[in-house]
């Protein structure tokens, strides 16, 4: 009796997980689907994943041909990891100083951390922008990458991690002769590899898709990041030719997928591997 | 050996209201060995940290070898710390956690990065030299099985092992322990002390030791300093410590099981004695009306007949120690308790409620103020000689 309910209940609950599994992962399908179909049939009545007739090449040759991908995928590539690693390089410290040194004003400074979390992008992009101007930085790799150098957010997450590490082990090495700053990349960095994980994790993929930034600091083709570029090709070439749209879709996403199953690998593997506790 | 010794010099700390440390002096010199000792929140890790340069006193100077090096960090001040929880770096092997101190002093920011840290010739020789060292350390610590393992595939005493290691290395000025011990199961940390005296003995440096443990301290230093409240009560010899200390507290805190602690109030009890007996020394030479006398568990001697001078107990019960017992009485004039020494088979002789008598030799005996300071009067000075003998 009680083994019959329970196995009911653990059908329906994998039913309601599929079915969310399904409703979430549908639009890719439709999109993987849709970046295989010639133009008529995208437009034709009725719903099928499986094209009648397919239009593969012509659809993903389009969309590599049509926009410099490569290039725009390149771009992609060194905003999002330039700006992983000074927001690395940069929050590591501070949240080193905020979680272990004793100085005037570290809860104040803390505070105002706490506030930065607050911010959103949106409200800064106007004095951002006339910054920029006047710096002359628009229109560069450089405007995509500055603003978002400094990160609260890996501030406030890393801090939370270094105040787990024990006093003795940064005491320890202060007696054997390593500089604060040696602290931070010597030891604090290492043992920090699952935040700063995850933190990447979350950083790539929301500079990755960004395209509020970009669309406001950048209007040149061959600066465009993915979001910027697919934009620029539904506004210049593909119109209506949602085949090809889909199919430069597919090759914007495919990379971030991709790095996000690695990176998770690593994220996991990170987590069970340093054994911080002794 | 080497002749650098470590003079701490007035040291105060407070952190907000409460005072830590109230102005400490300690002198260890060169190649000694001292066990600062004392109840937990006595201080004691306090005073050790400043003395590395991990916190900063209020005032006062640390010399070391005659310099002042209170301004100094850490870093600088060359000196070998191991912590209770062995504080190994998560991330590296044994061979590199001990490598790192080595490292850290002789490499130049280039000579460290991986590769490009290797391609001189004067850097490849310096990297071999301190592997070498690394092993070395780990031959004499009897752990090269364990190089190239990561902490969290060590077992404790093992780590405690590599931490000694990576404190032996580089040959520091000082080594600062900190209840290093404490973590070790009880046969481990018997087995590790002697050890540590040796790698003291062999590496000759001074060595401060906070520890907890009075055993410890005892059985290890050259010197003991009792921590209490801030203060030290008491810097001297183990057998000096032990036997005629200076303080009640220090009587009270040294020895186990405690000292056996008796009150007399002499306006009360004018003509000396203790409730309806007359005192086992005379402590009418002592112009203080409030006395404790202090007496050793070995030292109350327990029988069958009432002699003179002799106190009526009531035995309570046996705690059998194997080559000893103690022995726990009551007496009920004030409702005193009292343990003595004595053999198992003595003490496994007595009945439970047994009325028995207890003397002291009176030179035995040791006595304190109201305020805890030592009483020492002229025909109690024997005990001191034969401290001395001892």
């Amino acid at each position: 009796m009680t083994t019959a309910s329970t196995h009911w209940m653990r059908l329906l609950r994998l039913m309601i997980l599929g079915l969310g599994a399904l409703l979430m992962l549908f639009p890719f399908f439709f999109m993987i689907s849709t970046s295989f179909k010639p133009q008529s049939e995208v437009f034709s009545a009725g719903l099928s994943l499986i094209p009648q007739q397919w239009a593969i090449i012509a659809n993903y040759s389009k969309a590599m041909t049509r926009i410099p991908m490569l290039q725009i995928l390149a771009n992609g590539l060194i905003v999002c990891a330039s700006i992983v690693f000074f927001q690395i390089l940069f929050a590591l410290p501070c949240a080193y100083a905020l979680a272990k040194l004793k100085f005037k004003g570290r809860e104040f400074l803390f505070g105002l951390v706490l506030l930065g979390l607050l911010v959103p992008i949106h409200a800064i992009s106007i004095p951002l922008y006339t910054t920029a101007r006047y710096a002359g930085l628009l229109n560069t790799l450089a405007i995509l990458v500055v603003p978002f150098t400094l990160s609260v957010f890996a501030i406030f997450l890393f801090r939370q991690f270094i105040k787990t590490i024990p006093d003795d082990l940064i005491m320890a090495a202060r007696t054997d002769g390593l500089t604060e700053l040696a602290i931070v990349w010597r030891i604090i960095l290492p043992n920090a590899w699952p935040s700063a994980s995850a933190f990447a994790i979350f950083s790539v993929v929301a500079h990755w898709n960004d395209l509020y930034w970009p669309l406001i600091s950048v209007s040149k083709m061959h600066l465009a990041t993915p979001p910027l570029g697919l934009l620029f090709f539904r506004a210049a070439e593909a119109g209506d030719d949602y085949g090809a749209l889909m199919a430069a879709t597919v090759l914007i996403t495919a990379p971030l997928v991709l790095f996000f199953l690695f990176a998770q690998k690593l994220f996991i593997e990170g987590m069970t591997m340093t054994g911080l506790k002794g | 050996m080497n002749t650098i010794s470590l003079h701490l010099d007035k040291i105060e700390k407070s952190y907000g209201q409460t005072r830590v440390l109230s102005g400490i002096d300690l002198t260890a010199k060169a190649g000694e060995f001292i066990a600062l000792v004392g109840p937990s929140g006595c201080g004691k890790s306090t005073l050790l940290r400043i003395a590395a340069g991990l916190d900063h006193p209020d005032h006062g100077r640390v010399l070391l070898n005659g310099q002042d090096v209170t301004g100094k960090r850490a870093a600088d001040r060359d000196m070998a710390m191991v912590f209770q929880s062995y504080a190994l770096y998560p991330h590296l092997t044994a061979r590199q956690n001990m490598a790192l101190p080595l490292a850290m002093r002789r490499l130049s920011v280039w000579e460290r990065l991986p590769l490009i840290g290797k391609i001189t010739e004067r850097s490849r020789l310096s990297h071999a030299a301190i592997q070498s060292e690394v092993e070395h350390a780990a031959d004499i610590l009897k752990i090269k099985a364990l190089l190239d393992r990561k902490p969290a595939q060590m077992s404790g005493g093992q780590r405690q092992r590599v931490a000694l290691g990576r404190a032996l290395v580089r040959h520091p000025k000082a080594f600062l322990m900190d209840e290093p011990l404490s973590n070790l199961d009880a046969a481990l940390r018997v087995h590790t002390r002697a050890e540590i005296v040796d790698l003291h003995k062999r590496a000759g440096v001074v060595t401060l030791y906070v520890t907890h443990d009075q055993e410890e301290a005892l059985s290890m230093a050259d010197k003991v300093a009792v921590m209490i409240r801030g203060q030290i009560m008491q810097c001297d010899t183990p057998a000096h410590i032990y036997n005629d200390p200076a303080h009640l507290d220090v009587a009270s805190f040294i020895g186990s099981p405690r000292i056996n602690l008796i009150h007399i109030n002499q306006k009360s009890n004018p003509k000396a004695q203790w409730y309806d007996y007359p005192l086992m020394a005379d402590t009418a030479g002592l112009a203080h009306s409030d006395i404790t006398m202090a007496i050793r568990p070995e030292h109350l001697m327990v029988s069958v007949e009432k002699t003179p001078m002799s106190l009526p107990v009531t035995f309570l019960r046996t705690e059998f120690l194997g080559s000893e017992a103690l022995i726990h009485l009551l007496f009920e004039g004030d409702n005193t308790l009292l343990i003595a020494r004595a053999t198992p088979q003595h003490a496994l002789s007595l009945t439970e409620r047994q009325k028995l008598f207890v003397s002291v030799p009176a030179n035995k005996i040791l006595y304190f103020d109201a305020e805890g300071k030592r009483l020492r009067s002229n025909h109690l000075s024997d005990v001191r000689d034969e401290n001395h003998a001892a």
